[in-house]
């Protein structure tokens, strides 16, 4: 006769799980079976065993010896800490998966709060000068650069056909003596040492501008790419003394994903014109920093993850790199400028706002460079001329691509 | 106080004395437990011991929604697991060579020397993790979701390995066991 039984269902029946019927048909079949009561056999010395108590007697000595050793005091001296943590505990399942949703959903609030600020902060960035894209005529971006950067030429490059300025980039941009149309809008910033003038480079240091109109390199660089074969990052010298370069390093991300993160990439330094001293400051990377009043406001880099818990507000820092803080906790603030030694910070939905009267100024908010046309705001692009620091920038601007075209 | 819950509440509130009730209580369970685990007697009453302090110290950890009792073997699975780590616990091995010659069964009783040695012997080709589970299921009778929670695994995940187990055993040994006919 075949055997329907397994182990399982001998198992079963050993651990009394079957009905009345299954147990008696089990039965009257094992009498007949040798496997399925050998099988029994076995699991139930096995299932004795295991239920047996063991033969050792108990050594009461070590259970007094025991009570001994517990420590004592721990609840008696501080029964009212013990006992609400008792009945903290007690609600903690419950109160895990609470403070789990709150954390997710504050994760996800905080990614969306910054998502239009992340936005505003590429939308206003070198987009500006990209010409494949054409955005040399992208209005919105435009005053935004001209306020925060101090180096922009806006207005130059607009008075040019597109083809003339090709071709200024064309033909220049072969030489590496010569700064291209896009190197040369972002390095338009310069100063004076010893009588002459240089250039700021966006990358790399100070390129010095002849009588000739010729651009050399000047001895004193500012590496800006990092050495990791990975990531990779930028450094903008924005600001000159007369004896300090003030510089920031900013992280910009992993070249290929995967090189290990190192948040003392982005830094904030000074170096001396003449490269005989050189001070950094890790972990303060600056984006549109603008000098007043000895501190030096600035954005923090938001490329640094998680992003969404990177504080987005503005800092401030003084020269010397210390005491950093922040202070406009506007999320709407997106940078500083200057105008008639005043500092005003952009507010992305009002416009211009004064740092301490926290006034509303009348500033262009939008306007088409190609053809002045002002969408928002109430001044025009010539009242734009009228800020100093302006118009000190575009006129050199102007000079240099003379000079240029002229070469 | 018959419930373990309220001798807890009762020395948090600084009546410490009462820690002698879950001594009580546990002792002879806890030691057992570590018997079977195929400790020596000094190493048994030394992890006892240290199971006990450690009950102590985390007692306010305690949640009210487990049972004292399953809360209780786990700390002391996992002392236990943590000294063999770091080895400084010793379980003792019979020698499976000198049974070779005769691995039948005598009869039906686990107090035939004999029969217990073999199975001492089946227990011994366990991992501690299943011995545990299978002590914790056929010696304290605890149900397969308490033993889950134990040994951090699933309810359904013990209850397998036990079947495992028991049909692993079976198949081990000799098919001859004598005394079955007479049932």
């Amino acid at each position: 006769m075949k055997c329907k039984y397994d182990i399982e269902f001998i198992q079963s029946y050993n651990d009394n799980c079957l009905c009345k019927e299954e147990k008696s048909e089990f039965e009257r079949h094992m009498r007949n079976c040798s496997k399925c009561s050998t099988a029994f056999a076995k699991d139930k010395i096995m299932l004795s065993y295991f239920k047996k108590t063991p033969d050792e007697p108990l050594n009461n000595l070590h259970k007094q010896k025991l009570m001994n050793s517990i420590p004592s005091g721990r609840y008696s001296g501080n029964p009212k800490k013990y006992s609400f943590l008792y009945s903290i505990n007690r609600f903690y399942p419950r109160l895990r998966f609470a403070l789990l949703a709150a954390a997710v959903i504050i994760i996800i609030a905080t990614i969306l709060f910054n998502l239009s600020h992340v936005y505003n902060i590429y939308n206003t960035g070198a987009s500006f000068f990209n010409k494949d894209t054409d955005d040399y005529y992208n209005g919105n971006n435009a005053v935004e650069d001209l306020i925060f950067d101090n180096t922009s030429t806006v207005t130059p490059l607009a008075t040019l056909k597109p083809e003339e300025k090709d071709d200024i980039s064309n033909e220049y941009s072969k030489d590496d003596n010569y700064l291209s149309d896009e190197e040369l809008i972002m390095n338009i910033h310069s100063f004076f040492y010893e009588g002459e003038e240089y250039l700021i480079d966006y990358d790399f240091g100070i390129k010095k501008l002849t009588q000739s109109g010729d651009v050399e390199w000047h001895s004193l660089r500012v590496e800006s790419y990092y050495e990791s074969g990975y990531d990779y990052g930028y450094c903008n010298i924005f600001f000159c003394d007369g004896e300090w370069l003030y510089y920031t390093k900013v992280y910009s991300g992993g070249g290929s994903g995967e090189g290990p993160f190192d948040p003392n990439y982005g830094m904030f330094g000074k170096v001396k014109i003449d490269g005989s001293e050189r001070i950094e400051y890790p972990g303060i990377e600056m984006l549109y920093p603008v000098f007043y009043d000895d501190w030096i406001y600035y954005r923090p880099n938001l490329f640094i993850p998680p992003l969404p818990l990177v504080p987005t507000y503005i800092h401030k820092v003084k020269r010397d790199g210390s005491s950093v803080t922040q202070v406009v906790s506007s999320k709407k603030c997106q940078y500083f400028f200057l105008k008639d030694g005043e500092l005003y910070y952009w507010h992305t939905e009002y416009g211009a706002r004064h740092v301490n009267q926290a006034e509303f100024i009348d500033m262009v908010s939008s306007f088409d460079i190609n053809t002045g046309e002002e969408k928002f705001g109430f001044i025009s692009i010539d009242q734009l001329y009228e800020v100093n620091e302006f118009k000190d920038i575009i006129e050199k601007t102007v000079r240099y691509l003379n000079e240029l075209q002229t070469h | 106080m018959n419930n373990d819950k309220d001798i807890v509440r009762s020395i948090l509130s600084g009546n410490e004395k009462d820690f002698s009730l879950i001594v009580d209580r546990y002792y002879q369970k806890l030691i057992y437990f570590f018997f079977k685990m195929n400790l020596a007697r000094e190493d048994a009453e030394d992890i006892v011991q240290e199971v006990f302090i450690k009950v102590y110290k985390n007692l306010y950890k305690y949640n009210e929604g487990w049972c004292f009792t399953t809360w209780l073997y786990k700390i002391a699975v996992n002392t236990f697991n943590d000294l063999l780590k770091k080895k400084r616990l010793k379980t003792t091995n019979i020698d499976v060579d000198t049974l070779e010659s005769d691995l039948n069964f005598k009869d039906l009783s686990i107090d035939n020397v004999h029969n217990r040695i073999i199975v001492k012997t089946m227990l011994d080709s366990m991992d501690n993790e299943t011995k545990t589970i299978m002590i914790l299921r056929y010696f304290y009778s605890f149900s397969f979701k308490d033993i889950g929670v134990i040994v951090n695994s699933s309810q359904d995940a013990v209850k397998m390995r036990v079947c495992r187990e028991r049909g692993r055993l079976n198949k081990m040994f000799s098919e001859n066991v004598k005394g079955v006919r007479s049932l």
